[in-house]
């Protein structure tokens, strides 16, 4: 690692909490020396090329009553010890590997929500940034007893890749909806979504990948606490030459956990989608459930994708099951659409629809349900 | 808005068997034909090829529609036409909701730039839905999926009615179908008889044609039309069943 990018990365934080500092130039500093994937390798390289270390412009407003939502370097200096304890350490972990550190040393923005213990937030939370600069980092803390729908639709401005990172964090018996749809501009980039899960909190993740680029999304929830549950929807579609890796995984730590994971894909032209989802029940676990369903639509010969979920099983004691499937578009479905007028990509346009829709039918907000199906409508017909 | 089929020559794709051997077949504007004969002689490969199904290729022959050649068109492009196929199997097509799709094939056989208002369209349904005696809510549930077979039969009627096709064709559309049924099918076919509107029944039941007299019955046997007639050649069919022209196709009689 090049001297002058720790000397940037001293100067960028400027001003920050001491804390803060130190950590950030640390992850800098280590970086080096932690595991790189080649996936991983192709966005760093072009974040170290050319470093953009500029703090995103983050609209302030004023504390709404109840809860706090606020620009995560202020958050920084406003709760120091939320902040400290919790960003990058519980649920996306700085030390886990070379991307995440550097995900911190070059952090440009991001936001702070936290809704304290018995709190029942009715209006979603919005978190609809246009991102500036490639790190941008979410830490949302619902404490114990509390309710929160949050709603992420950011949109990555940058033309280097941008990595989009969401913690959530569940307190005691906390239920969260989370919403996530994000668009990119650069080629290549990184999302990742991981929640730490206290006892009987309910996290249900509802997402949709209908980006156009090249796409790693990494998703995890670790139900640590007894009774806790996490429910993964997901729907994605990849056209052209698109890759998207789709990594889900839910850790069964707690007795009497479940972890469920839906995901249904449409792959076109040459594009590939893979979902890799695993389901992990470690011993002790007793009386856990894991259940991953994917499935992948194929609508050209060229297209592909992978759909291998997997379950990882270490006690006996548990209801675990696991069903995939890629299957090619079924040309009389095509054929009998066709026959009643409607156009080759109409006709695949309705199917992709049909196939997607399954799982967004169980989206419980009708204003999401709709929101998602135009977008899905949107992202198929602007070609 | 003529229907004409000259020396049509088809064969399944896949085995390069020949199903179609020179069919000759006209109908005019505002006729109803039959085509009646044995299972397996190419009946519901004629009307496919028409459609253009995927998988029968055509070796020689033509078939216009208003004098436009058909076969150089897409599967898209012959509906537009004014082209319409009930299937005898249609597709189910889990997650596209029948009404939806019903009003997406309307809107997409219009004159271009054209849509039915939706009140328009929402007054047609309801009025086709009585018509054909169906629930309420079959348009509702996503197209042809865990439709019973009479169900399925009936929804190709409905869109047949909502679509206002120059021509329809309906394969075996009465095949499956109990005699209360069968009466209700027939009386949306009859429905939309005009003299803008020509139809080509397919059967191997003269039952249907009671209901649905046809100006003209084609005897189809062994890939050709080998007998052509009023609608009395349905009796004599009833009477001697189509033995006498398989052996007419053997001895390669025409009309």
């Amino acid at each position: 690692m090049k001297p002058e990018l720790l000397n940037q990365v001293q100067a960028a934080t400027q001003g920050q909490p001491d804390w803060l500092r130190k950590k950030r130039q640390l992850a800098m500093m280590m970086a080096q020396e932690l595991p790189v994937t080649d996936h991983q390798q192709t966005v760093l390289k072009k974040w170290l090329q050319n470093p953009q270390l500029d703090i995103n412009d983050e609209q302030v407003t004023t504390t709404p009553n109840g809860y706090v939502n606020l620009p995560i370097f202020l958050a920084a200096q406003q709760y120091p010890e939320l902040v400290q304890e919790n960003l990058m350490e519980k649920a996306i972990n700085w030390q886990a590997n070379q991307l995440n550190a550097l995900h911190l040393a070059f952090l440009n923005g991001g936001r702070f929500v936290y809704v304290p213990n018995n709190t029942v937030v009715d209006q979603p939370i919005e978190l609809q940034a246009t991102v500036s600069g490639c790190n941008y980092h979410n830490l949302i803390i619902v404490g114990a007893n509390s309710q929160v729908t949050i709603i992420e639709n950011e949109a990555a401005s940058d033309q280097r890749p941008s990595y989009l990172g969401t913690e959530l964090l569940l307190g005691d018996s906390a239920q969260v909806n989370y919403y996530q749809s994000n668009t990119f501009t650069a080629g290549h980039n990184w999302e990742s979504v991981r929640a730490y899960q206290a006892g009987d909190s309910l996290l249900n993740i509802y997402s949709a990948f209908f980006d156009r680029h090249h796409l790693d999304a990494d998703y995890h929830a670790n139900l640590d606490g007894d009774g806790s549950h996490a429910n993964f929807k997901m729907v994605g579609i990849a056209t052209h030459d698109q890759v998207q890796d789709i990594h889900t995984r839910i850790d069964n730590h707690g007795l009497h956990t479940d972890g469920e994971i839906l995901q249904n894909g449409v792959v076109k032209d040459q594009a590939i989608l893979n979902f890799h989802a695993v389901g992990k029940i470690y011993q002790g676990a007793h009386q856990s459930a894991s259940n991953q369903e994917s499935r992948l639509l194929t609508l050209t010969a060229a297209s592909h994708g992978e759909a291998d979920p997997v379950l990882l099983i270490e006690d006996n004691d548990v209801n675990a099951g696991h069903a995939a499937s890629i299957g090619q578009v079924n040309p009389d479905q095509l054929y009998y659409l066709q026959s009643r007028g409607l156009t080759l990509m109409e006709a695949e346009i309705l199917l992709t629809k049909g196939f997607l829709l399954p799982v967004i039918e169980k989206f419980p907000d009708q204003q999401l349900r709709d929101q998602t199906i135009n977008e899905l409508l949107e992202r198929l017909e602007v070609q | 808005m003529t229907l004409v089929v000259k020396n049509l020559h088809a064969i399944v794709k896949e085995t390069g068997e020949e199903i179609l051997k020179g069919v000759d077949l006209t109908v005019p504007t505002g006729e109803v034909h039959a085509i009646m004969g044995p299972n397996g002689n190419g009946k519901s490969t004629l009307v496919s090829t028409i459609m253009g199904y995927p998988a029968y290729e055509v070796t020689a022959g033509t078939v216009t529609f208003d004098g436009e050649d058909v076969l150089s068109k897409s599967v898209t492009e012959r509906a537009q036409l004014g082209l319409f196929l009930g299937m005898q199997y249609p597709a189910e097509i889990p997650g596209v909701k029948n009404i939806d799709f019903i009003r997406q094939a309307m809107n997409a056989t219009q004159p271009e730039g054209q849509t039915v208002p939706v009140l328009e369209f929402l007054q047609q349904l309801n009025e086709a839905k009585q018509l054909l005696k169906m629930p309420d809510d079959i348009t509702d549930r996503y197209l042809n999926v865990g439709f019973s077979g009479g169900e399925k039969k009936r929804n190709e009627v409905l869109q047949m009615m909502m679509l206002k096709p120059k021509l329809a064709i309906l394969d075996e559309i009465d095949s499956g179908l109990d005699i209360d049924a069968l009466r209700i099918v027939a009386n949306g076919i009859n429905h939309m008889r005009t003299p803008q509107f020509s139809a080509l029944l397919i059967t191997h039941y003269e039952r249907l044609l009671e209901y649905v007299k046809p100006d003209r019955i084609h005897v189809m046997v062994d890939g050709r039309v080998v007998q052509s007639g009023g609608p009395e050649l349905a009796d004599e069919l009833e009477k001697g069943g189509y033995a006498q022209f398989e052996q007419m196709s053997k001895d390669g009689v025409h009309e």
